[in-house]
């Protein structure tokens, strides 16, 4: 039997998969954290203090803008208005929590969902669905650091955050299992983060590594899907680091207090 | 110098570099994509909870190969590899001459040696030693075992083809 001919039947046996699940769903299922340092080497955390000062500046400006609607995104309700895709839905990422099948899928749509009442921007809507995947409710947001396409080109963006929780079922980890499925954690950020931290109230820290939007979505944007361990604790998330590359600080958004629940986010300061 | 467990580092890497060809592994050893895809995750979730017991004299690779086997053989499903896989969600899809179906028959004929053998070959690129170490096999016997199961497949490839 030739090489050649083995190779093709083996190819045709198991063909090469695009779609292989997700490292965090590993972890969970072993029952453990990933954990991350919380010291950093002084040139790393000189980048922090930098970055602090950067965004301390732009508070205000949060803070105003997100003043209005964001909770939203986690009690599960529609938002205020209309929401009208302008790209086809791209699907993201799938696999398996806690052995409940997920998947994930993503669109653009106009105008910016949770502020009806602002400035007419785009927004990216994420989809989470669980198995059987009955139809699940688009959580969006958007990032102004992004350029979006011409259509949006100009746009007076309230707020100034290189990333953001765009959903999640935090709850499920308080309950160990709840009917929305395990908890998770989705959001985007800009494309030049390629590690999404996830800091606690208790000092732990999760991290999960982003993916970049399909090209057919047509935003320059990375996304991040995290999976929640059970702790039979709270969940009290005090803020989202993206981290680049090389592991410098690029983004920040944080909780006060330090709880998802009833708290608006803000830059980091 | 090989370390005498296996840090959830040294797992993580695997994974991270070779996910691809263990879920292939899995795929070609289930039958099924959605089984094979819980096989990979349950299999490397199981090798760390037991990483302790990683004695750090063999390739890691192949302990984790063996870890994903496992999983897969505990979602074997023998009706579904031998006829019924196209009616069940997820499943391999029969090309348009039905050569899937004659190339999966062709190798389920195989001993679960041989067959596990090439797998591990082909899909993750093992050595002869590791291969052995996966399947608790003899290094010297790694040889004999896949020549012979490709003997064998090429007899059956040929025997369709008449």
């Amino acid at each position: 039997m030739s090489k050649g001919l083995l190779k093709e039947t083996l190819d045709i046996l198991a063909p090469a998969q695009e779609d292989v699940p997700v490292w965090e769903d590993v972890l969970a299922r072993a029952g453990i954290e990933n954990p991350v340092p919380l010291r950093r080497p002084f040139w790393k955390r000189s980048w922090v203090i930098a970055i602090a000062l950067m965004v301390a500046i732009l508070v205000p400006l949060a803070a105003i803008g997100s003043e209005q609607g964001w909770l939203w995104l986690m009690d599960g309700k529609l938002p205020p208005g209309e929401a009208h895709p302008i790209s086809n839905v791209v699907k993201l990422q799938s696999g398996y929590w806690k052995g409940e099948h997920w998947r994930t899928a993503a669109y653009r749509a106009f105008p910016h969902l949770y502020r009806p009442d602002g400035p007419t921007t785009e927004s990216v809507c994420l989809i989470v669905e669980f198995a059987p995947f009955s139809p699940g409710v688009a959580q969006c947001a958007a990032l102004p650091n992004t350029h979006y396409p011409p259509k949006t080109s100009g746009a007076d963006w309230p707020l100034s955050p290189s990333i953001e929780l765009v959903g999640g079922n935090p709850w499920a980890v308080e309950r160990d299992y709840s009917e929305n499925g395990p908890g998770y954690l989705i959001g985007m950020t800009t494309s030049n983060v390629s590690t999404v931290e996830v800091h606690l109230k208790d000092g732990r820290v999760m991290d999960t590594s982003t993916f970049s939007a399909p090209e057919a979505l047509g935003v320059p944007v990375n996304f991040f899907v995290r999976p929640l361990p059970t702790w039979g604790l709270s969940f009290h998330m005090t803020k989202l680091v993206g981290l680049d590359a090389e592991g410098k600080v690029v983004a920040c958004l944080a909780w006060r207090p330090e709880s998802i629940v009833g708290t608006t986010p803000t830059a980091c300061s | 110098m090989r370390s005498k467990s296996a840090s959830l580092e040294a797992i993580e890497r695997v994974y991270r570099t070779k996910a691809g060809g263990f879920l292939r592994l899995a795929l070609a050893t289930t039958g099924n994509v959605e089984r094979a895809r819980d096989a990979l995750q349950e299999g490397f979730a199981r090798a760390i909870r037991s990483r302790d017991t990683f004695r750090g004299t063999g390739s890691i690779e192949a302990w984790l190969a063996r870890c994903v086997l496992n999983a897969a053989r505990d979602s074997y499903d023998p009706v579904e590899l031998n006829g019924d896989a196209e009616s069940t969600e997820g499943s391999f899809e029969l090309s348009s001459d039905g050569s899937r179906s004659i190339v999966r028959e062709a190798i389920m004929q195989l001993p679960r040696r041989q067959r596990e053998a090439v797998f591990l070959r082909y899909y993750l690129d093992l050595d002869y030693r590791a291969i052995g170490e996966a399947l608790g096999m003899e290094t010297g016997t790694v040889s004999a075992t896949l020549h012979a199961a490709k003997a064998a497949l090429a007899e059956t490839l040929q025997e369709v083809e008449r």
